[in-house]
């Protein structure tokens, strides 16, 4: 019985994969098409800039799944290297900037001090903070406006994040909502409306790369981060 | 006027590049696979071609080598602008760089109309 249930989730992993490569087409067909109308500007299409950054974050979040998946199975190497974080966030927050906008959202960085690379898979990382981007972003609490890409120190390594004013969100709810991916259509209703997928694939990288994404808090905000270790490598540069 | 021969299988999409592409003052013909983009270049002499590597049929990188077997071809640049992922292109890369003569790979869900556009410019810029 757990053979066949095995295979069953193998054949349903590899359906699902199909799914999310085949998505790509009508996801950039729909971004492409959007930008066209703005390109020449075809005032028919109603608000093509919400259009085009909404299928570009839908197609982010199918990448990121995609390479989650590849991380995970071996299909693509665990390549660590020295990545700047600080450089890394920057990037990461101009790319969710626009969403932030269209959703009302004041998109902050805080970037205080000076820190050395941390040891990561470039991609996935970037990857990991724009699905959690995305997913926290599209469902801000109401009377809300704020959200708080940081990264900060602590004995632990260099923890990186995103934090807004949620109510009451703990460790226990994130792990029950880790335990419900799938299976519930809400898992966490704390940080999100829909089924919060954006958060369980950037939890899915961290864990590929031997972390894991956590209930944090920064400057009073709550939100989920990873710890990263410092490059030893650079550390003496 | 430069001319663009788009190697692009679906129909929607290609029809977006192709408006982008004229907007843009390019001369544009579209070909949905291999055997009619190699109809396409022999009637209509591109400058550049935009290719996808996943055709039904024979594949992009079959086109390349049936493309690059003919003389007058062979310095025709080529961009790539594929749906498959980084790991699958990088799989490829160093044979579509060196023996096929492909001058950039793009990933389609990441590159915008602009930037394909300021490819070309910049690939029929530097021929």
């Amino acid at each position: 019985m757990l053979g066949q249930n095995a295979v069953a989730s193998d054949e349903a992993m590899l359906l699902l994969r199909s799914v999310a490569e085949q998505l790509k087409l009508p996801l950039t067909t729909i971004a492409r098409q959007a930008e066209l109308s703005q390109l020449v500007g075809d005032a028919s299409v109603v608000d093509a800039r919400s259009i085009h950054t909404h299928a570009q974050a839908a197609l982010t979040l199918v990448d990121s799944y995609l390479l989650g998946l590849q991380l995970a199975n071996g299909a693509q190497a665990l390549e660590l290297e020295p990545v700047s974080v600080s450089s890394m966030l920057v990037d990461v927050a101009h790319e969710l900037d626009a969403f932030a906008e269209q959703h009302g959202v004041r998109l902050s960085l805080h970037i205080a001090g000076k820190y050395e690379p941390v040891m990561a898979h470039r991609q996935g990382l970037r990857a990991a903070l724009l699905s959690l981007g995305f997913a926290l972003l599209e469902n801000y609490p109401l009377g809300q406006n704020a959200l708080t890409l940081a990264v900060h120190r602590t004995p632990h390594g260099i923890v990186t994040g995103l934090y807004g004013i949620y109510e009451s969100v703990s460790a226990d709810q994130w792990r029950r909502a880790l335990e419900l991916v799938g299976r519930a259509a809400q898992p966490m209703t704390t940080l999100t409306a829909g089924s919060g997928a954006g958060l369980f694939v950037a939890e899915a990288i961290m864990r590929s790369m031997e972390t894991r994404l956590r209930v944090g808090k920064y400057r009073k905000q709550q939100g989920l981060a990873a710890t990263l270790l410092p490059s030893q490598q650079l550390q003496f540069v | 006027m430069s001319n663009v021969l788009l190697i692009e299988p679906n129909v929607v999409l290609a029809g977006t590049y192709m408006q982008a592409l004229q907007h843009a003052g390019y001369t544009a013909v579209h070909a949905r696979g291999a055997q009619e983009a190699v109809d396409a270049a022999d009637a209509t002499r591109p400058d550049v071609v935009v290719l996808e590597l996943q055709l039904s049929g024979h594949s992009g990188v079959e086109f390349l080598h049936e493309f690059r077997s003919y003389g007058e071809w062979q310095t025709v640049p080529v961009i790539v602008n594929t749906h498959l992922s980084a790991q699958a292109i990088a799989a490829v890369q160093p044979a579509l760089n060196s023996e096929l003569g492909v001058h950039m790979c793009l990933y389609k869900p990441r590159t915008s109309l602009q930037q394909l556009l300021g490819a070309i410019n910049q690939t029929l810029a530097a021929v």
